[in-house]
């Protein structure tokens, strides 16, 4: 069959409702134009921005403890006037995300992709590559959706972290967690520990293939894994949720439900965070790409959550409330470049990007449950935030 | 000038009037844009409701990034690139989900029959992959070189032309049998 026939018989086929899907649509268009403003709009969208970013100001002059009652009236279920959609990624990178459909790349242009059926994904380090979970495989895929390779295991796998070299990949598989280390082609994969706790791994910062990871009894273990070499572990604890490191590998957190402990690079324990000194527990940590400055969200009284700025040091300077939001706060991750904080906002389907410099500067980005749920006939399921990869490609 | 030339300079007017407010050159590049949008982004989900979504949220961001718009672009490529990716990634997610809604057809499936040449083109689309629908209504509908394809799509170019020639070798014989 020839172009231009298989051209006409596109241009001619049949699409339900033409017609009124244009007139419904332009209906939905030309309402949103209406609310939209335009150049010659301007100033008032400039008086909006100056509000919000003035209630901004009086919410992040509260201190970080002893927040009155009175918090909660100036906290809103969503930032008002919050993008409807996501068309650019401040500060640039490349997003890593997680909905029930699988893991998606969303690009500095906001626009997305899925990649397909896997879960928890993450970057490699110059995000070349993706390495995710899919019930018994190990998948590497480029983000463009082309795998690379999949090890299948006997049972499902989970918690996959790439190494900051690009060499080495760890992961969990099995029931009674055993953790393993595969080569970064796929080849090589083999038992570092055979009862890991069921808590993702954390790769030191560096060239060296050195692992973090936790056993069952919460004791923190480090292990040089080309050697096979237990390098310290901790006195066993509570159960980490989630095990991270400072940009240059000094500082080592074991986040609990209870609380966070703090160790050196040597195994030593600096201090233990109580909840942090927040009243609830903590669902979410990112250590700044510089420093030891870290991020992290906890739920307080009343409902609401909040993000607060800490520095694992052994006499930390006190904390710096970011962010208050009614509901749950979900994932956190920084830029690339380190100047802005994503935060997730599901009890608000918001997503919010504060600039680290300037708490006061806040992008709110709205709809993003359905963004990451096409088609599905509800609202959603808000996504997770996976992670936030390099500029290059 | 040309034809087309002025036709380019029509459409930098319309955007630059619509970016000034002017709901009536919105409503032309609407006019103008919507049915190629809403009929490619069809064909590739082969869900009613879906592609009357896909355009309208593609319209919506073409309206959020109007003021950044760079007027020297065309503004159809543009456009057709947002919808066939979210047109992509509908068509994925819903076999992910492995949802059937009661009224589409199955993914991958035969829709229900009708008479005619146009009818049997969508049904033929409806054995290839979403990827491979994507590709063709590109080339074939919205007129995409392979070059620009693979940079819609963030491909390869020589997995465009392989998917283009698989996408052509299944579509061939269906289409014949119909004639």
């Amino acid at each position: 069959m020839s172009g231009p026939d298989l051209r006409d018989r596109l241009r001619d086929a049949p699409v339900p409702d033409e017609r009124g899907a244009e007139e419904r649509g332009w209906r939905v268009v030309s309402a949103a134009f209406g609310e939209a403003p335009a150049r010659h709009r301007r100033p008032a969208r400039l008086r909006v921005a100056v509000a919000v970013a003035l209630l901004a100001a009086a919410v992040l002059a509260i201190p970080a403890t002893g927040a009155g009652a009175w918090l909660r009236d100036l906290v809103h279920p969503g930032r008002h006037h919050a993008k409807p959609a996501l068309l650019s990624l401040p500060g640039g990178g490349r997003l890593l995300v997680g909905s029930r459909e699988g893991a998606w790349v969303v690009k500095p242009d906001g626009s997305k992709r899925l990649l397909g059926a896997y879960h928890e994904a993450a970057w490699s380090p110059r995000g070349l590559f993706v390495i995710a979970a899919r019930g018994r495989q190990l998948v590497a895929v480029e983000p463009g959706g082309r795998v690379r390779w999949t090890v299948t295991r006997p049972d499902p796998v989970r918690h996959p972290q790439w190494s900051p070299s690009g060499y080495r990949i760890a992961y969990l598989a099995g029931r009674v967690p055993e953790l393993r280390v595969v080569v970064g082609d796929g080849t090589g994969d083999r038992r570092l520990d055979p009862r890991a706790a069921d808590v993702p791994p954390a790769w030191k910062p560096g060239a060296a293939h050195v692992l973090a990871y936790a056993r069952e009894d919460g004791s923190v273990w480090l292990a040089a894994t080309d050697r096979h070499r237990t390098l310290w572990r901790s006195a066993p604890g509570e159960v980490p949720r989630q095990l991270a490191w400072s940009a240059d590998g000094r500082r080592l957190l074991a986040v609990g439900g209870k609380s966070t402990r703090v160790f050196d690079d040597r195994g030593r324990l600096l201090s233990t965070l109580p909840s942090t000194g927040g009243p609830g527990p903590v669902s979410a940590l990112a250590f700044a790409r510089r420093g030891h400055r870290f991020a992290l969200v906890q739920s307080g009284a009343g409902g609401q959550s909040e993000v607060v700025l800490l520095a694992a040091e052994r006499r930390p300077p006190p904390p710096r409330r970011v962010f208050v939001g009614a509901g749950a706060l979900g994932g956190l991750a920084w830029s690339p470049d380190g100047r802005w904080l994503l935060i997730g906002w599901p009890s608000a389907d918001q997503w919010l990007f504060v600039r680290s410099s300037d708490a006061r500067r806040i992008v709110a980005v709205s709809n993003i449950a359905r963004a990451f749920s096409p088609g599905a006939s509800g609202p959603g399921q808000a996504p997770r935030i996976a992670g936030w990869c390099c500029v290059s490609k | 000038m040309t034809a087309i030339g002025a036709a380019d300079r029509s459409e930098r007017d319309l955007i630059r009037a619509a970016q000034d407010g002017s709901a009536e050159a919105l409503e032309r590049l609407f006019r103008r844009h919507w049915p190629p949008a809403h009929r490619a982004a069809y064909l590739i989900v082969h869900d009613q409701a879906a592609a009357e979504d896909i355009a309208q949220e593609a319209f919506l961001a073409a309206i959020r990034a109007l003021d950044r718009f760079d007027r020297r672009r065309p503004f159809a490529p543009w456009l057709h690139r947002i919808v066939v990716n979210r047109a992509i990634d509908w068509a994925r997610a819903r076999a992910i989900r492995r949802e059937v809604a009661a009224e589409a057809a199955p993914e991958g499936g035969t829709p229900p029959h009708r008479e005619g040449p146009s009818h049997d083109v969508v049904a033929a689309l409806a054995q290839l992959s979403p990827e491979q629908r994507a590709v063709v209504v590109l080339r074939y509908l919205l007129d995409f070189t392979p070059g620009e394809i693979a940079d819609a799509l963030d491909l390869p170019r020589g997995t465009v032309n392989s998917r283009l020639r698989r996408a052509l070798d299944g579509l061939g014989p269906m289409l014949e049998e119909s004639r």
